[in-house]
């Protein structure tokens, strides 16, 4: 088993020969072990990564990677390429879990906790600064950084610390409304400024 | 729709919406394409975000997942209703609540499911609503199963006009299909309260906070992924409301 854990190194390069996810999906669904170790080569960095960005604590963010990666072996069956792409399928569920994780373990305490807001406010800017030194996509950063503030602090509270748009409005003290609308703009203008989906 | 709801598309996307409210918006999703489109862009825009923050995990993690995937049984569309049979049913406190107050049920089953796409398990995040509806001083809770083991829990309160309906050992919907519930024999005779499909359990929840009114049953059906204006076959599961 230990021959197994070679480390893999050059993926860069390596990276546009490499089956589409979508196809690795469709033979994992098969039951296909190999593809599996393939999809994981591939998917295992940017789901680790979400999920570190949201759940932070390294020792939980191995763990629900593990689910993750187990919940893709297990439904692969029900990934439908037609609804979209395979790692925009796999990073959702990533999201998804990494959100349930910490969303359940906080429940327990900040419903009337308001030290739970005083505590919010600081890491905020490690994240903002987490966030922003290790992105490693220039186009996302450069796409970010054309957000206005409030667009950028509401999308990245939301998705990289798995808030409520409730919860960020609390946080910003700014309006309900506003929030919303301005998740779905600044999403909006990442989306054309990265040219997804269009 | 109003404009209101339309703006939650960027909340939805990065899974930033309060459980509350996911019943109500995904029933504006069902009726909206545009929406849906929108929704299903904003969620690959997420993505990118995600893949940016990318990081290795530690190389241990990899050999414990392969060798975990040895025992870890994949799902078969065609088996997973065996499969569901074994595994927990909601949480207790919610059953424990529930049993308080079982009236009369009739629940029918007829067809049998394969396949869907993705886990919406959101049981744990929903059950703080749900606790929310028990606590309603008319609260009142059908609850029934069919020989097959598949079963549901509805809880109403006319007063609040919330309806909770808690299905489990559901088999996922056939690829492009998806499961709606209706309010029947009101104004109008269906009305639709949402689309849900079942989590890798096989578990399903929905609230619904529009009005229960005066509906007399409550009914499930297999629709067209989307949902559709009016149900397109016959319910897979019908239970009576209490009044």
């Amino acid at each position: 088993m230990a021959e197994r854990v070679r480390r893999i190194t050059g993926v860069e390069g390596a990276q546009a020969r490499e089956p589409e996810p979508g196809e690795l999906l469709l033979r994992v669904a098969r039951g296909d072990e190999h593809a599996f170790e393939r999809l994981y080569d591939i998917v295992s960095a940017p789901v680790f990564g979400l999920v570190r960005r949201v759940v932070r604590d390294p020792a939980q963010s191995e763990e629900v990677t593990q689910e993750v990666m187990l919940e893709l072996w297990r439904t692969a069956a029900r990934y439908a390429p037609e609804k979209g792409s395979a790692m925009t399928w796999v990073m959702t569920l990533a999201h998804r879990r990494a959100v349930d994780r910490v969303r359940s373990a906080q429940s327990a305490t900040d419903r009337e906790d308001k030290a739970f807001r005083r505590e919010t406010t600081r890491p905020f800017d490690e994240v903002a600064e987490q966030v922003s030194t290790r992105l490693e996509y220039e186009q996302v950063r450069r796409c970010l950084a054309s957000l206005t503030d409030l667009q950028r602090e509401s999308v990245e509270l939301a998705y990289y610390r798995g808030m409520t748009y409730r919860e960020v409005s609390e946080l910003l003290d700014t309006p309900l409304g506003t929030v919303k609308t301005r998740l779905r703009d600044g999403l909006i203008r990442m989306r054309d400024c990265l040219g997804v989906g269009r | 729709m109003t404009a209101d709801i339309h703006a939650l598309t960027g909340a939805y996307a990065l899974n930033a919406i309060p459980e509350t409210e996911r019943a109500a918006f995904e029933r504006h999703l069902a009726e909206c394409e545009s929406c849906a489109q929108e929704v299903r862009e904003l969620r690959a825009t997420a993505t990118r975000l995600g893949e940016a923050a990318s990081e290795q995990p530690p190389p241990a993690l990899k050999a414990a997942v392969l060798a975990r995937i040895a025992e870890v049984r994949q799902q078969s569309p065609l088996d997973e209703l065996a499969a569901r049979r074994q595994r927990s049913p909601w949480p207790t406190r919610i059953f424990g609540a529930a049993a308080a107050v079982l009236l009369a049920v009739s629940v029918s089953l007829g067809v049998l499911l394969v396949q869907t796409r993705q886990d919406v398990d959101s049981g744990r995040r929903q059950v703080a609503a749900m606790s929310a509806l028990l606590a309603a001083d008319d609260a009142r809770i059908v609850s029934g199963s069919t020989a097959q083991g598949l079963s549901g829990t509805v809880v109403v309160s006319r007063h609040q006009g919330q309806v909770m309906l808690l299905a489990n050992n559901i088999p996922a919907a056939p690829e492009g299909k998806t499961y709606q519930v209706w309010l029947i024999d009101d104004s109008p005779a269906f009305r639709s309260i949402g689309v849900f499909e079942p989590d890798k359990s096989g578990r399903a929840a929905l609230v619904d906070a529009s009005g229960v009114l005066n509906a007399k049953t409550i009914g499930v059906t297999v629709e067209p992924d989307g949902g559709s204006d009016q149900p397109s076959t016959p319910p897979v599961m019908e239970m009576t409301l209490p009044v």
